[in-house]
């Protein structure tokens, strides 16, 4: 089958088979700091 | 308000935590969420910044991982941590339930399925850690609701959210699933059913008046009375003296059970049992209480 068959799709992001002990957490910075918004493809939902 | 949620911690901003001339507030969400589990599961004995968390780590570079701040809670504070990464990695359903038996956890996680909803604290999807301090409602394993301490989450700008706050459970799940345990340029996730944490301690329980475990424990119960009626909660459940009488709790209110005891008998009932709280200070007779189940 085609891409073009299956419209209401998207990619699958791969899991990883072996997990390792230590991941950092926080360590982009930019993330935190840029003061525009996501940009979201919908409202935000609560 | 229950009293073993901690004092909210914004990590930011950078200068909220400078070490060694280096601005390491954004980089430290794992410090901030540690030092709240070790507030709220200290009940506030301790009470680190995320700063002095982050110091006592010895590590100025970049992110922290859940084992660096879980050895600090160990090592400073004397709060063993049960830290479940890698191939200790636990489900959602074992985190629901710890958190359930009054267990503070660390949860670590990718912001992106926050990033469309009202509890984003991030522009763009980062590898961040909250601190999850309790659930409630649903199922044990399953419940609707969690309170999130997020230590970005400081409402800096209009969109970011102000925490603490009640997600629900499925975006914590996300949050924990979208992991990028190779960092934020590999795609790979650790994917669903998996939630890379730490857990604090297991209540410490103040028993009193001979109190022993209940079973369940916490055995959760509802205050039964009738209508027009408020159960007296007593500070000892030797005595019917109005002066041990330290609070009045309407139907319907949830007891949380720790422990259980044989007291004075009051006058027309034939039970001599009294459920008692955590800190042993709070005692309700069993005539007022109704099981609700739960507990481990």
């Amino acid at each position: 089958m085609t891409e073009q068959e299956h419209p209401d799709t998207e990619d699958h992001d791969p899991e990883v088979a072996e997990l390792p002990d230590d991941v950092r957490s926080g360590h982009l910075e930019a993330a935190y700091t840029n003061p525009e918004p996501p940009a979201a493809e919908q409202p935000p939902e609560r | 308000m229950t009293k073993n949620r901690p004092h909210y911690q914004a990590q930011g901003p950078a200068d909220n935590c400078v070490i060694n001339g280096r601005e390491l507030g954004w980089l430290s969400c794992s410090a901030y969420g540690m030092a709240m589990l070790i507030d709220a599961s200290t009940f506030g004995a301790d009470y680190p910044s995320g700063c002095t968390v982050r110091r006592h780590t010895g590590d100025t570079a970049g992110g922290l991982t859940i084992r660096q701040v879980a050895a600090v809670a160990r090592d400073h504070y004397g709060v063993t941590i049960e830290v479940r990464t890698g191939s200790n990695v636990c489900t959602p359903q074992y985190a629901a339930r710890q958190l359930r038996a009054g267990r503070k956890a660390v949860v670590q996680g990718s912001t992106r399925p926050t990033l469309s909803t009202t509890w984003r604290s991030t522009s763009s999807p980062v590898n961040h850690l909250v601190e999850v301090n309790e659930v409630r409602g649903g199922t044990l394993y399953e419940p609707d609701e969690a309170l999130v301490y997020d230590p970005a989450a400081d409402n800096r700008y209009p969109w970011v959210d102000q925490g603490p706050s009640w997600w629900p459970w499925w975006l914590v799940k996300q949050f924990a699933s979208a992991l990028q345990p190779y960092g934020e340029d590999d795609r790979r996730i650790v994917g669903i059913g998996h939630m890379y944490a730490g857990f604090g301690p297991a209540p410490h329980v103040n028993f009193a008046w001979k109190g022993t475990r209940t079973t369940p424990f916490p055995d959760r119960q509802r205050i039964n009375v009738p209508r027009g009626k408020l159960a007296n909660v007593r500070s000892r459940p030797t005595s019917m003296s109005p002066s041990y009488i330290v609070d009045r709790r309407a139907d319907g209110t949830l007891f949380e059970a720790y422990q259980v005891t044989h007291g004075i008998r009051p006058a027309g009932s034939t039970s001599d049992r009294w459920y008692g709280d955590q800190t042993g200070r709070q005692w309700v007779h069993a005539s007022n209480l109704i099981a609700k189940g739960g507990g481990e």
